[in-house]
């Protein structure tokens, strides 16, 4: 699942994980994150900060504190790239990796590729 | 000219830095560089056993506590090329140091030896930040997971916040089907990798026979990782 307010992310994002062959999710807020996880389990979430509403940071650490959901790895993907937010996002939202954008498409799909090898969501 | 002094820190125990610390200690050596190491882990000491020196002989402790010289507490180790200064295993030895003596200790050093290489405790207690104040430059030892790079980029944050250049980090037990590859470390923590050393069964000897793998296994490829680093800490360092 790719959540970000922005259309454009949502498209492009999603357009590059298709391509590479996996199936994508989009929701625009943390809110419609939330409330798309009562029904979907996806096998990873990219998740921006910068929000309207809860921003990323709380929406991490809604599903991480949530037993249902909290095995669904989670990266943020972001222009928050500072050390301070990196450590926010592996220390308090205990997401389990950060992406810094601008990223370029081949390293995107890597990173999923590898997040969703090393880090499976618990059936 | 004033040598230079340079810790190896990780956030988390376990890293594996004492044993890099050591044996790129001895790298250092053998390209000709008049090379110490300080074992200022004073609650976790294990450069002793790292070398095979005799657990009775004056340490850093004793320094700490103004029971020995510096001159009484540093070894010449012939066989591994360096002299070294080892820490106590004892619990009582920890009674009565004063840690902030380190700083004025490292700076001696410092006018005898090119390379002080000091083996620092890990996390991020006040010990810590005195033998980070003591160092010149810094290098971070990690190990491919997530909760060791995350205390890492801790350990960069405050680290960064003392003025103190980071010269790199060092991925240490690599190879593993599942770990984080060492190109998303660097992006992490934003710091060059220099090098990944991988834990073969050469490393897993010379760990288990208290051996120094540079002499042990001269020909490994974890050896041969290890010289790469050091040649690059050399760059690095000028």
């Amino acid at each position: 699942m790719v959540v970000d307010d922005e259309e454009d992310i949502l498209y492009l994002v999603g357009t590059i994980l298709r391509k590479a062959g996996h199936e994508v999710i989009t929701a625009s807020s943390g809110e419609e994150c939330l409330d798309i996880l009562k029904t979907e389990k996806p096998d990873l979430i990219l998740l921006d900060v910068m929000m309207p509403g809860i921003d990323g940071f709380e929406t991490a650490k809604v599903i991480k504190a949530d037993e249902e959901n909290r095995s669904i790895p989670i990266a943020m993907l972001t222009v928050k790239s500072g050390d301070k937010d990196k450590l926010r996002s592996l220390e308090e939202c205990r997401v389990d990796w950060h992406i810094s954008k601008p990223v370029d498409r081949e390293k995107l799909v890597e990173m999923v590729n590898w997040l969703l090898k090393s880090r499976p969501r618990k059936l | 000219m004033a040598g230079i002094s340079v810790s190896y820190a990780s956030g988390r125990d376990g890293a594996g830095k004492s044993t890099i610390c050591a044996n790129l200690g001895v790298a250092l050596s053998q390209m000709g560089l008049k090379t110490v190491i300080v074992d200022a882990d004073v609650e976790g000491a294990s450069m002793n056993l790292i070398f095979g020196l005799d657990f009775d002989v004056p340490t850093i402790h004793d320094y700490l506590s103004g029971k020995a010289s510096a001159d009484e507490v540093t070894f010449n180790l012939k066989s591994a090329g360096i002299d070294l200064v080892a820490g106590s295993i004892k619990v009582e030895s920890l009674k009565d140091i004063k840690f902030d003596l380190l700083k004025e200790f490292i700076a001696g050093l410092k006018e005898k030896y090119d390379i002080v290489f000091i083996d620092i405790p890990a996390g991020l207690s006040v010990d810590t930040m005195t033998s980070l104040s003591a160092s010149d430059v810094v290098v971070l030892v990690v190990t491919p997971d997530i909760l060791s790079v995350s205390s890492a980029l801790k350990t960069k944050v405050i680290t960064k916040g003392m003025d103190l250049k980071i010269l790199g980090a060092i991925v240490n037990r690599a190879g593993g089907e599942y770990d984080i590859p060492a190109p998303y470390i660097e992006d992490m923590l934003g710091v060059e990798v220099l090098g990944s050393i991988s834990e073969g069964e050469e490393v897993k000897r010379s760990l288990s026979t208290g051996k120094i793998l540079l002499l042990d296994s001269p020909d490994s490829p974890a050896t041969k990782s290890l010289k790469q680093i050091a040649a690059k800490l050399v760059g690095g360092s000028k």
